[in-house]
């Protein structure tokens, strides 16, 4: 069973990350459960989603502990995680200027929430095909996005000091190299 | 993957539900806009957004009264507002569908953080002495499972039934084949309006529906008619889950999204859930309790059905209130290793 924390606020992509990763998961055979949990301001408020998935059912969604913690803003605080990426300030784990990237490379900050769910996903070790990963995507914007979660997908260290290739390409690789990956069915 | 919310309108749907009435509150507000974009695409299916939630009530009791297997979703402070046209459709005699998402309240609370505080009002918040058939679903599945045997239990009752969630369920996704769940639907079973001189009245009535205001004999007559019936239905939904703990001297109780988060302690403690809130359990929580030393109700309120256990086992209860719209297995552990005196990890 692996658990995910995407923390953040009310128009920064919560949603959008949790349920393209949710539904990704679900076409690849896991069982998921994804809970919203947010303050009724809802824009600029905190936002949260809680992501499960395994190979068996799921009992208990609200997640106490986190495998990975996705952490987009300090709207929402006090979660536990063994590993945590955030928004550069928010943390001393893995700090990644999100928003900075989305501008940079792909035009706008929004685009900094793919990015991180490229990341997200790299991490977890899920293997998919371009076609897997364009199916669940949001319509609107669709090849920025898949370009953007590609950049968050392969994003390596010393990445952020170089300067990563955020070259457009029609075809996709999500197979290999993924730094730092989690086995998605060891259950360590 | 599919919503709480999504799952208890299709489940409506199911049932044959072809009239909604609501207002907008949070965290219920997907039921009333998923009715809304099915009205625009199926003119058989009516929708109306009210002007509030006490007009909401009435719609849905006159579109009943009218032949509709009709609902309406709402929260809190919005199932408070209906409590009137409750009353009124339990008088009448009205099979018609309530879904209440519960929040964080008094008022307007916390309008999107889960709680399970309107167990007390979902029984006791109008007027009168009723009987309501109150369901409270704990996943994705049961929310569609539910719905149509809340729709069920109305009809078989003539009376409002309550499916009785919160923010969390709702708001919950899971994987999901509604259509591989099995659920019987019970037909309508008022016919429309009728025929000839007909009186449709809160006050107290005879059989005809003339207002008897002040005939104790017919005003008896007409409670235990009403009485019998609804025992005669929720004979019928017995519905609970339990798991027994040879090792544990400790029994715990919970419904609804708090019964998935402690999920985890089964193997430290016996666990009861019931699924259909009220009536009561009664036998089943008697036959259970009295095998274990302790009974402890853990919920997302200040122990409005540890209250109600308590009066049932005729012993006292432990209360592990989760509060504030914060429900996680930490909390609850938390909350168990103080009320209990011992670690619970």
């Amino acid at each position: 069973m692996k658990k995910i924390i995407i923390s953040g606020e009310g128009g920064q992509g919560v949603r959008v990350i949790s349920h393209t990763m949710a539904t990704l998961l679900t076409n690849l055979g896991y069982e998921v459960s994804l809970l919203y949990d947010y303050d009724s301001s809802v824009r600029g408020a905190m936002s949260v989603a809680y992501l499960t998935f395994d190979r068996e059912a799921i009992t208990n969604p609200v997640i106490d502990e986190a495998d990975i913690l996705i952490k987009l803003s300090d709207k929402a605080g006090g979660f536990l995680a063994r590993k945590t990426v955030c928004q550069t300030g928010l943390c001393t784990d893995e700090e990644i200027p999100f928003g900075k990237l989305g501008e940079e490379k792909f035009g706008r900050e929004i685009f900094g929430n793919m990015i991180a769910l490229g990341r997200l996903m790299a991490l977890v070790g899920l293997e998919f095909s371009g076609e897997e990963l364009t199916a669940v995507l949001p319509l609107k914007y669709k090849e920025e996005n898949v370009s953007a979660v590609h950049f968050g997908y392969f994003l390596k260290e010393g990445d952020l000091e170089r300067g990563a290739d955020s070259r457009r390409r029609r075809e996709f690789d999500f197979s290999s190299a993924r730094p730092g990956a989690i086995d998605p069915d060891d259950e360590g | 993957m599919v919503q709480g919310t999504e799952a208890i309108f299709l489940g409506a749907l199911r049932a044959g539900g072809n009239f909604f009435a609501g207002y907008p509150i949070s965290p219920s507000t997907e039921i009333l806009v998923l009715a809304a974009e099915h009205a625009s695409r199926n003119p058989d299916f009516k929708f109306i957004q009210s002007e509030d939630e006490l007009a909401a009530g009435n719609a849905i009791i006159g579109a009943s009264l009218a032949g509709a297997k009709s609902f309406t979703a709402t929260s809190g402070p919005g199932f408070t507002l209906m409590q009137e046209a409750i009353g009124y459709g339990h008088e009448v005699e009205v099979p018609t569908v309530l879904v209440n998402m519960q929040r964080v309240g008094p008022a307007t609370g916390m309008p999107t953080m889960p709680a399970q505080q309107d167990v007390l009002q979902t029984h006791y918040g109008t007027s009168g002495d009723y009987y309501p058939l109150v369901f409270c679903p704990n996943s994705v599945a049961e929310c569609y499972r539910y719905a149509v045997i809340t729709f069920n239990a109305a009809e078989e009752s003539l009376s409002p039934a309550i499916l009785l969630s919160d923010g969390f369920v709702g708001h919950l996704n899971e994987v999901v084949d509604l259509d591989a769940i099995e659920v019987e639907v019970v037909a309508r079973s008022r016919p429309p309006l009728g025929t000839g001189t007909r009186f449709f009245t809160g006050l107290a009535h005879d059989e005809k529906g003339n207002p008897r205001t002040a005939d104790a004999v017919i005003y008896k007559q007409w409670l235990s008619m009403v009485k019998a019936r609804h025992e005669k239905v929720a004979a019928r939904y017995r519905h609970f889950e339990c798991q027994g703990n040879d090792s544990s001297d400790t029994l715990l109780i919970s419904y609804g999204i708090v019964s998935r988060v402690i999920a985890p302690l089964a193997g430290q403690f016996a666990m009861f859930r019931p699924i259909r809130i009220f009536p009561m359990l009664g036998d089943e929580l008697r036959e259970y309790a009295q095998e274990y030393e302790r009974v402890v109700v853990v919920e997302a309120n200040d122990g409005q059905y540890a209250s109600l256990v308590e009066r049932e086992v005729k012993r006292d209860v432990v209360r592990v209130p989760l509060l504030g719209g914060r429900i996680n297995l930490e909390l609850a552990r938390k909350g168990l290793s103080e009320n209990l005196g011992k670690e619970v990890s």
